[in-house]
């Protein structure tokens, strides 16, 4: 454990006590515009600082969204500036991570043939943090063009016989590009489990990597199923760690003909869920499952790693909750609906 | 003085007469109404719509609009009567008020809407040419706003899309510019610049000139409307001062009608007959009575709540004299007493005063505590000024005993100066300053809390004994037992270390200290037996003797560590006296034959400021906490329910 261990823990958990509590998200939910909504977000300690220069009134959704997701980013590129070693190497695969979803974005792009809009979305914070020119790899016009920009990456390294096939054939198997993708980060992220912690705070990390694992192979599982495929394509399609999702697991949770059913199967296989409580997403449930368990041990582990990937997942799972409301308030839902489907 | 006598009234008659019974009931002030549809599952009180709340809400608005704070106004003038009329004087008022609120709503939109306008308009103060020029091009649309400081690298990436930024001033968080685009391709640039999230600025058509000429021109637009704001504002304070008076004495009139109709949902309405009942203070009840059973039909029965088989809901009012009274706080504070407890505050007073005065004896501080909470008292409603005023005069009092006057001890002789007194303390000669009493005043704070201590078990045996709880009384901590136990060896201690007589024969050992605590350690098997009750609960021996030893041996501790607590009283005696030296020090008066001097005069008024602040503020925490945590702990259960009578105000209204 660093010098600055204790100092991260502390740290991390006084950025979660600024997280936004049931009541904020009662009253956000009750606002009847974005612009409402902004003006509120103004008002709380969590968000007040990043929007403190924009005018509630005129402000657009997707800005207010990207000022949001820029707030997140800015507390974890604090905390690598403040601490030197796990904040550090947890910020260069939030970087990573956030640059495969630009990557997958931009060949999504050309597949559809509508690659104006990818600059636009780029989030500019990224940009200086990037070890790929974003910017650039938004005039690709082509598969060719994209694997040239990416040439001399590791994404690059990873996608080339993709783009190179999709170059010839005309078309890219998008599903493969996201399995490589996220199978490369996170193995990359498992190895820098391995290389960074020892002992009894290695194991607690790993267990919180692979249940976070767990929980997105569920919610792809389920997905797959909803699109008639078997568990064996599921198997093939999911990232290849986990915690007690075992391939019997995965063969039964692909027989399960609803949500109520799957949390069952969860409970079963040993994951603490209220099986009596209604889910309406699968996400809803699997953030719900995570949620709990993130939640505590943030507040019980003594473990700096743990704690701040912990803040991590929660901070993802609190502005995912963000941007449900807002969109919840777009399309004029009742507060109450909105609350249903939040993750609190 | 103490707890107040309660009776129960049983009010009952027809169905008519329950809003004129309530408002009785309400008028005095000290009835506190039992919600009886909650016993009966029923609420046919309750089930009409209050008739006077609709104008009441449209008048509360009309008030808060005008700036109004709600007060109690006498509404014996008031003319209106049923709701119809209530509802219509509502709507002459409001429609006055809404409309010129209307008007300066839209009226500060506009300006804001301008603001906002002239805010762009002045970071584009280097546009010389006339936006007319601009907007009337044919074949190149301009559009002026701003974007966000982050986006504007991505405008590099478009340069090939036809569209031409033109930066003029920036913050870290908007760029305000400009950006012209072929007329042809107007709505591709609108659509990529909205995605880049860039706020576009709609100039009104009559704002045709260069931005400094525009920038004016708005100013002055600005300032129009804002006189035109101030002459609405000027309107609406016109309406309140030809309102404010009837609407406070209507809308009181409304609140009691209101809040009266609101109270039928606590009585019962059968067959054309209501009935509610409540508590009111014995010594009002019958005057309460008999103006309710002025009423026709109205009927009241009035039940005496005697102490001893007091419901559980009967709830507590303190009273006590005027001396007394403002230490009703402190009680409060705690807890109220059970109907059938003890009124602690004339204890609280008595001890309160007498501890904060031993601890800040001052006669000049004293006296202006004193002066500071009379003056508070007159101005404010200060629960503390009153208390101020009482502890100031002890403190005052003792202050002659040690003879200081704002830390000065030469102008009246400490009483350990006579000799009388310090041959009778034991000294061998005159002792010069406080400090050298040291020993005997810790000592004497020791002895004021071992009587408090006494007192305090004393109190709870006698309250035990009252509420036939003679187990608790005869073998508890702070019973009987405990009391003998506690004298025991404090006489003995006493008589050891100050006289050296020892008592600790085998004799008084085994009888007054091994056999009270034998008791205390059998308490629960010795109270079930004196009290005749059989024990269903089951606890084996081991877990019996463990749970019994700790209690005792924590109990031995509290005595120890609850008797040494009171050694504040001495240490903040020497404290106040430490302060005041320093202060002496610093005014350089410390010493015989000082020159009084104006900076002397200064720092002694700075320095005694300074000491009443801190110390005085620490004494009355000091003092407070000895009461709640060495006294109250012993006797106090403060598990009583407050007197609420029912009454009409504004409260959460406002």
């Amino acid at each position: 454990m660093s010098f600055s261990s204790n100092s991260v823990i502390a740290k991390s958990r006084a950025v979660f006590g600024r997280s936004l509590t049931a009541e904020d998200f009662a009253q956000l939910c009750d606002k009847k515009s974005v612009a409402e909504a902004a003006a509120f977000l103004k008002t709380t300690s969590r968000f007040g600082e990043a929007l403190a220069g924009v005018d509630p009134r005129t402000i657009h959704r997707g800005q207010l969204e990207a000022l949001l997701e820029k707030s997140n980013f800015e507390i974890f590129e604090h905390f690598s500036r403040f601490d030197f070693t796990e904040s550090k190497w947890f910020f260069r695969e939030i970087v990573t991570q956030l640059e495969a979803e630009q990557i997958l974005s931009v060949i999504q792009g050309v597949a559809d043939g509508s690659t104006d809009s990818y600059i636009a979305a780029v989030p500019t914070f990224l940009i200086r943090r990037s070890r790929i020119d974003l910017l650039e790899l938004g005039k690709a016009e082509s598969f060719e063009d994209i694997s040239r920009m990416l040439s001399g990456t590791e994404f690059g390294r990873i996608l080339q016989p993709l783009l190179t096939e999709a170059a010839a054939a005309g078309k890219i198997n998008i599903r493969e590009c996201e399995r490589r993708i996220y199978t490369y980060y996170y193995i990359s992220c498992m190895k820098m489990v391995e290389k960074g912690c020892k002992g009894a705070v290695k194991t607690e990390l790993k267990r919180a990597f692979l249940k976070s694992i767990d929980m997105k192979n569920v919610v792809t599982c389920f997905r797959m199923k909803a699109f008639g495929y078997d568990a064996g394509a599921a198997a093939e399609q999911i990232i290849p760690f986990r915690y007690r999702l075992s391939r019997a697991a995965i063969e039964q949770l692909m027989q399960q003909p609803d949500i109520g059913r799957v949390a069952a199967q969860l409970a079963e296989i040993g994951f603490s869920v209220d099986t009596s409580a209604q889910f309406q997403t699968i996400e809803q449930l699997t953030e719900r499952i995570s949620l709990d368990y993130l939640r505590r041990t943030l507040r019980i582990s003594r473990n700096s790693p743990t704690v701040y990937f912990c803040l991590i997942e929660c901070m993802q799972i609190e502005l995912r909750n963000v941007k449900t409301v807002i969109e919840g308030i777009r399309y004029g839902l009742p507060g109450s609906e909105i609350m249903e489907m939040l993750v609190l | 003085m103490g707890i107040e006598k309660m009776s129960l009234i049983s009010v009952e008659g027809r169905a008519e007469q329950l809003d004129k019974s309530l408002m009785l009931c309400c008028e005095s002030r000290n009835f506190q109404m039992n919600d009886i549809s909650e016993k009966n599952g029923s609420a046919a009180g309750g089930a009409a719509q209050n008739p006077y709340s609709g104008a009441y809400e449209k008048l509360r608005g009309t008030a808060a609009a005008l700036g109004i704070t709600l007060e109690f106004r006498n509404y014996d003038s008031v003319k209106q009567e049923t709701p119809d009329e209530f509802e219509r004087w509502a709507e002459e008022v409001s429609s006055g008020v809404d409309k010129i609120r209307a008007e300066h709503e839209e009226m500060l939109k506009s300006i804001d809407e301008l603001r906002s306008t002239d805010a762009c308009v002045k970071h584009l103060l280097g546009l010389n040419v006339s936006f007319r020029d601009l907007f009337s091009m044919k074949y190149v649309k301009l559009r002026i706003g701003r974007l966000p400081a982050d986006n504007l690298q991505k405008l590099d990436y478009y340069t090939n899309r036809c569209i031409h930024f033109i930066p003029f001033e920036k913050n870290p968080d908007y760029v305000w510019g400009i950006y012209l685009t072929p007329a042809d391709t107007c709505e591709f640039a609108d659509s990529l610049m909205k995605s880049l999230y860039f706020e576009r600025t709609r100039l009104p058509d009559y704002l045709d000139e260069d931005a400094k000429t525009t920038d004016q021109m708005l100013e002055n637009i600005i300032d129009d409307e804002e006189r035109l704001d101030r002459q609405l504002e000027q309107q609406m304070s016109e309406y309140r001062d030809k309102y404010k008076d009837e609407l406070l004495a209507v809308m009181s009139k409304l609140k009691f009608l209101t809040d009266c109709f609101e109270l039928r949902s606590m009585a019962l309405i059968s067959a054309g007959r209501f009935s509610f009942s409540g508590y009111c203070p014995t010594r009002l009840a019958g005057k309460l009575s008999a103006e309710l059973e002025k009423l026709d039909s109205v009927q009241t029965v009035e039940v005496p709540i005697k102490p001893k088989n007091a419901p559980a809901d009967v709830p507590v009012r303190l009273h006590n004299n005027v001396i007394f009274r403002p230490f009703e706080m402190f009680v409060k504070m705690y807890g109220l007493p059970a109907y059938n407890g003890f009124d602690p505050t004339p204890y609280v007073a008595v001890t309160y005063c007498l501890m904060f005065g031993i601890m800040f004896g001052d006669v000049g501080q004293g006296l202006l505590v004193s002066l500071l909470g009379l003056l508070l008292s007159k101005f404010t409603r200060n629960g503390l000024a009153p208390i101020m005023t009482r502890i100031g005069l002890f403190s005052a009092a003792f202050g002659v005993l040690y003879g200081s006057v704002f830390g000065i001890e030469t102008i009246i002789t400490p009483f350990f100066h006579r000799e009388n007194i310090w041959r009778l303390l034991g000294y061998t000669k005159q002792p010069e300053n406080i400090f050298q009493v040291a020993t005997t005043l810790l000592i004497a704070a020791l002895g004021i809390g071992i009587v408090l201590i006494m007192l305090s078990m004393l109190f709870n045996t006698i309250l035990k004994f009252r509420k036939r709880d003679f187990g608790e009384a005869l073998f508890s901590v702070n019973g009987v037992s405990g009391l003998v136990f506690y004298i025991s060896l404090v006489v003995a201690a006493a008589g050891m270390f100050m006289f050296g007589t020892n008592l600790f024969t085998p004799a008084y050992i085994i009888c007054l200290i091994v056999l009270p605590l034998v008791l205390i350690f059998f308490k629960h098997p010795l109270s079930n037996l004196v009290m005749g009750v059989n024990s269903t609960e089951k606890v084996s021996v081991g877990n019996f003797i463990i749970e019994n030893f700790i209690e005792l041996f924590e109990a031995a501790l509290s005595f120890l560590s609850n008797t040494m607590s009171y050694l504040r009283i001495g240490g903040f005696v020497l404290s106040h006296a430490g302060m005041m030296l320093v202060v002496a020090q610093l005014a350089g008066t410390n010493t015989p034959g000082a020159e009084i001097t104006v900076s002397t005069v200064i720092v002694y008024v700075i320095g005694n400021l300074i000491v009443m602040g801190i110390e005085g503020l620490l004494v009355g925490i000091q003092v407070l906490r000895l009461e709640f945590y060495e006294i109250f702990n012993r006797f106090y259960d403060g598990s009583g329910q407050s007197f609420r009578p029912i009454e009409i105000n504004f409260g959460a209204d406002n």
